[in-house]
């Protein structure tokens, strides 16, 4: 209910605003410029995001040190905290750093962001930066049109940081009008009851807006225009602290208990600092100026001094936070369990198919089938690819070409979940069914146990191929990136053969796989002497894609063993002459030798 | 099909009764059938195809199914011949 009426009433509120003063939709209209900014700026970095931020991220956070720097580094660069909490909590979700690194990176992230306060306070506020904006503005949405998906990413960043300066130099100019009708100063509150107020303002105003740079934004360019007075203008800062978590926790809603944590985190620590700071705000009013009249910053300087506080109070917190960053990590574990893992349990496996062999063996059939549905996930999202993809009629190519995130899989929980029990469960049923059958009956139940051992073993392929296969994916060297594609390429084409061969029951046709697998081999086929003899690949890559060629000719040797087993159908008889025709290694080896034979081949 | 593989199925055959060794037989001709029948689209498919590529993928699974279908006549061959 509250939900349906918040928007409706936010638009009333602001027409009504706009109705009755211009100044007020200059603001506004800085305020959604400079919003709309933050929004290419993200667009930009996402450009990014397919691997240099990754590769960064990765190696910059196994040291607490590190992590913080990293945090207050790429602020700096993005000018949004925020972007990096989400960001950082994606990754968290994603297994690539631990709870502790993420907090480093959010607690620096913190100190990061006030570089802001004085990038605005500084810079923004002196010089006429809609003159900055423009040209940045029109670089930036031509570099928005080109085709490369980096120049596209700068493009966007150019243009976001444009409309971020044309927003400001609106809400400036929206202010300096304001202030000659209305003096919010008459609204001041002084002593603690003023602070406190301010700062849940701070709170919703970040909240409403998303961005605690717009908010300072705000405050800075209401302070240099003498519309709030000082001491408002601190507790305002403090609130749009607490308030830009709130994009992390928008950002955890929709990821794992991991992400929750972080977010948790991040709000622990922005309430922590702000409680600090409203705790000892005058002592740290004295300290800013101490500070501000030792680097010369005039007396009256509000707007400079704010930046000192800001950083001050943001530095403060992180020196009260660190030495409590284990025990936060283990009070958020205890507060935040890990989700109960729901285990995948058998459908078919009944005490009544168990009394009657075909029964049995079919029972068995279709749980292995389940069994592999459930691997089949797995192994589609070790590979990074989705499996409406894979079962689609897409084109291959056009699929493993789509620059998208990294899926967020962890390999072992999932295989615990929906695979293990289930094999055990099979494993067992087959031992307790084969003891009334007959030879027949009970090699039927033998080779679907092979089946599923199978299954199981090409997902423990799949999860040492994930390691490189996540990394080189996202390298910058063309040459590796295009080989680890071809490997996704291969097995994306396996896995929809099988998904064919399952849904029409023509097995025979996986023979194909077999011929192709070969000629998919980098090792085998030639590719991988090439790529080092021409420098193309280091010493280390080579290492790693001949490890994981192998891998992937494992899994689909695996898969194709399993599918010849297991989407069969018909009695043992049927079964048997169909599986009889697949050919064997030596074989396929022959279908190879006439294919070479053959003319323009 | 090398003569031990041969031998594997064909004793299987001639270990089960008179009424299964019928069955053996049709089940093989059922899937030659189909092999059969998969054969022809795809030689029909190759004459109107231009692509090279796909001329490549055409022949290759006309390869296999070859392969496939000679293994199939010699263990129904084979199963006559001991019957």
């Amino acid at each position: 209910m509250l939900r349906k009426i918040f928007l409706p009433s936010i638009l009333l509120v602001l027409a009504y605003g706009f109705w009755i003063s211009p100044d007020f939709k200059e603001i506004s209209a800085g305020v959604a410029v400079f919003l709309f900014g933050m929004l290419f700026l993200e667009e930009g970095f996402k450009a990014f995001t397919g691997g240099l931020l990754e590769n960064l991220l990765r190696k910059t956070t196994d040291k607490l040190w590190k992590s913080l720097s990293f945090g207050v580094i790429s602020t700096t660069l993005m000018q949004s905290s925020s972007l990096v909490s989400v960001i950082t909590i994606s990754f968290l979700s994603a297994g690539l750093i631990s709870l502790a690194a993420g907090i480093g990176i959010v607690f620096g992230a913190n100190l990061g962001t006030t570089t802001g306060a004085w990038l605005i306070a500084g810079f923004g506020l002196k010089v006429k930066i809609s003159a900055y904006a423009m040209p940045m503005l029109v670089f930036g949405i031509v570099l928005v049109f080109q085709k490369s998906r980096h120049l596209k990413g700068i493009g966007y960043i150019l243009a976001g940081l444009g409309f971020l300066f044309l927003g400001i130099h609106y809400m400036k100019e929206g202010f300096e009008a304001f202030r000659s009708t209305i003096d919010l100063k008459a609204f001041a509150v002084g002593g603690y009851p003023g602070i406190f107020l301010f700062t849940m303002l701070g709170v919703a105003a970040t909240v409403i807006m998303q961005s605690s740079h717009a908010t300072l934004v705000i405050i800075i360019t209401a302070l240099a225009a003498n519309q709030i007075t000082y001491e408002n203008g601190l507790a305002l800062a403090i609130g749009a602290n607490i308030g830009t978590t709130i994009t992390a926790i928008l950002g955890a809603m929709s990821s794992n208990i991991q992400g929750k944590r972080l977010a948790a985190a991040h709000l622990i620590f922005n309430a922590v600092t702000a409680f600090i700071a409203i705790l000892f705000i005058y002592q740290i009013m004295t300290i800013v100026d101490n500070i501000s009249s030792a680097v010369g910053i005039a007396e009256d300087n509000f707007t400079l001094k704010l930046a000192v506080f800001h950083t001050i109070f943001n530095t403060i917190g992180i020196l009260a936070m660190v030495p409590f960053i284990n025990p936060l990590v283990k009070f958020l574990t205890r507060l935040m369990p890990d989700e109960v893992v729901t285990v995948a349990t058998p459908k078919y496996l009944t005490e009544a198919a168990e009394a009657i062999p075909d029964t049995a063996i079919e029972s068995v059939r279709k749980e292995t089938i389940r069994l592999y549905e459930n691997a089949f996930a797995i192994i589609a999202h070790g590979l990074n690819l989705h499996r409406h993809d894979i079962i689609s009629q897409r084109d291959i190519k056009e699929i493993i070409d789509d620059p998208r995130k990294p899926i967020p899989i962890n390999m072992d929980e999932e295989y615990e979940r929906n695979v293990k029990g289930l094999y055990g469960d099979i494993v067992a049923f087959i031992s307790r069914a084969q003891t009334q059958m007959t030879a027949d009956q009970s090699n039927e139940l033998f080779q679907l146990r092979t089946a599923g051992r199978d299954i199981v073993e090409a997902i423990k392929d799949t999860k040492h191929l994930n390691k490189n296969l996540s990394k080189y994916t996202l390298s910058d060297n063309q040459h590796i990136r295009n080989e680890y594609n071809k490997i996704r390429m291969h097995l994306l084409q396996v896995l929809r053969s099988l998904e064919d061969a399952k849904n029409s029951d023509e097995i025979l046709s996986l023979d194909l796989l077999k011929v192709d697998m070969k000629s998919n081999d980098t090792t085998a086929n030639g590719m991988l002497e090439k790529l080092i003899h021409e420098n193309k690949i280091n010493a280390k890559m080579a290492t790693s894609l001949m490890n994981d060629s192998s891998y992937a000719y494992d899994v689909t040797d695996k898969l194709v063993q399993m599918g010849e087993i297991l989407f069969v159908q018909g009695d043992l008889v049927m079964k048997e002459a169909e599986r009889s025709l697949a050919l064997d290694k030596e074989e396929v080896e022959k279908v190879e030798e006439i294919l070479e034979s053959q003319p323009n081949n | 099909m090398k003569a031990p593989k041969l031998l594997k199925i064909v004793s299987r055959y001639l270990s089960a009764d008179k009424n299964k060794q019928h069955k053996h037989v049709k089940c093989f001709k059922d899937v030659l059938k189909k092999l059969k029948k998969k054969e022809r689209i795809l030689k029909k498919k190759l004459e109107h195809a231009k692509d090279q590529a796909i001329c490549k993928q055409l022949k290759k699974e006309l390869a296999i199914i070859y392969a496939q279908r000679k293994k199939g006549i010699d263990a129904v061959k084979q199963f006559k011949k001991e019957s």
